[in-house]
């Protein structure tokens, strides 16, 4: 570990609280944000797997957790992270094989693309699952 | 003549004091790639059990083949995860305490996740 030595009152450069953010800048924190909530999310998916393999009385308490009104706001929130994650990530992959998609106008359309492409996956997909319920 | 004290074997990999190289790169990304018909499947898959009684449910997951996606799903996933997981914290956490504390319950997280999802799955297709 390296320590900084020197404690003299420089100025800082601008940092994230001064200046506006740019749309990448806000997807990137995003991307890493939304991985950080599927991470946690896990859980829910394990207790529900768990539910079914325990039978009919575990999967309907589970059912009536997820299904009360905090519940279908986390799994709501859970779904907006995970095709986020999900659009956000084929973004990275697509930089990865051609790096000309970083250039900056390049890269700040397609960063507000996968702000509008997630919440618009995100809200079909939950009028589909409201639909064939 | 300068004096290197590498082994042959030392030079060849030619890693030096970082002992790996692009694994963890290439091995996020690779997940990746799995992950999105994986995830993709397991979205529609979502959308098929909604609002289904126990029975049916019971009935897709156990499946063979929506068991194995499911399951190759969470391993890429969990996998995919628990190396994003070390990244973050090793980018936020400099104390070495914290640092070594966090990167091992990190990876106890992800194996416990795993067992236990696996496990589920296993005994929806097989236990009957």
């Amino acid at each position: 570990m390296t320590e900084s030595t020197t404690q003299s009152d420089r100025p800082l450069s601008p940092h994230v609280q001064i200046y506006r953010w740019p749309i990448t800048m806000a997807m990137s924190i995003a991307h890493r944000a939304s991985g950080g909530a599927l991470y946690i999310g896990t859980i829910f998916l394990a207790i529900w797997l768990i539910a079914v393999a325990g039978g009919e009385n575990a999967l309907t308490i589970v059912n009536n957790i997820y299904g009360s009104w905090i519940g279908l706001i986390i799994l709501f929130l859970y779904t907006l992270a995970l095709v986020h994650h999900l659009v956000g990530g084929i973004r990275h992959l697509f930089w990865d094989s051609s790096p000309r998609l970083l250039e900056k106008h390049l890269a700040t359309k397609t960063a507000w693309a996968t702000v509008y492409i997630s919440v618009i996956v995100t809200i079909v997909l939950w009028i589909v699952g409201f639909m064939v319920r | 003549m300068r004096k290197d004290f590498r082994t042959p074997l030392g030079k060849s990999i030619g890693l030096g004091a970082a002992h790996s190289g692009t694994k963890h790169f290439i091995m996020q990304r690779l997940t990746a790639l799995a992950n999105v018909p994986l995830f993709v499947f397991f979205i529609i898959l979502i959308i098929c059990v909604v609002g289904k009684d126990y029975h049916s449910v019971q009935h897709i997951l156990a499946n063979p083949v929506v068991a194995v996606i499911l399951a190759l799903m969470l391993l890429s996933g969990i996998y995919h995860m628990m190396i994003g997981m070390q990244v973050i914290i090793e980018d936020y956490f400099p104390q070495h305490l914290a640092r070594i504390w966090l990167l091992s319950l990190n990876v106890f997280f992800c194996f416990v996740m795993g067992a236990a999802c696996i496990l589920a799955i296993l005994k929806i297709t097989l236990g009957g």
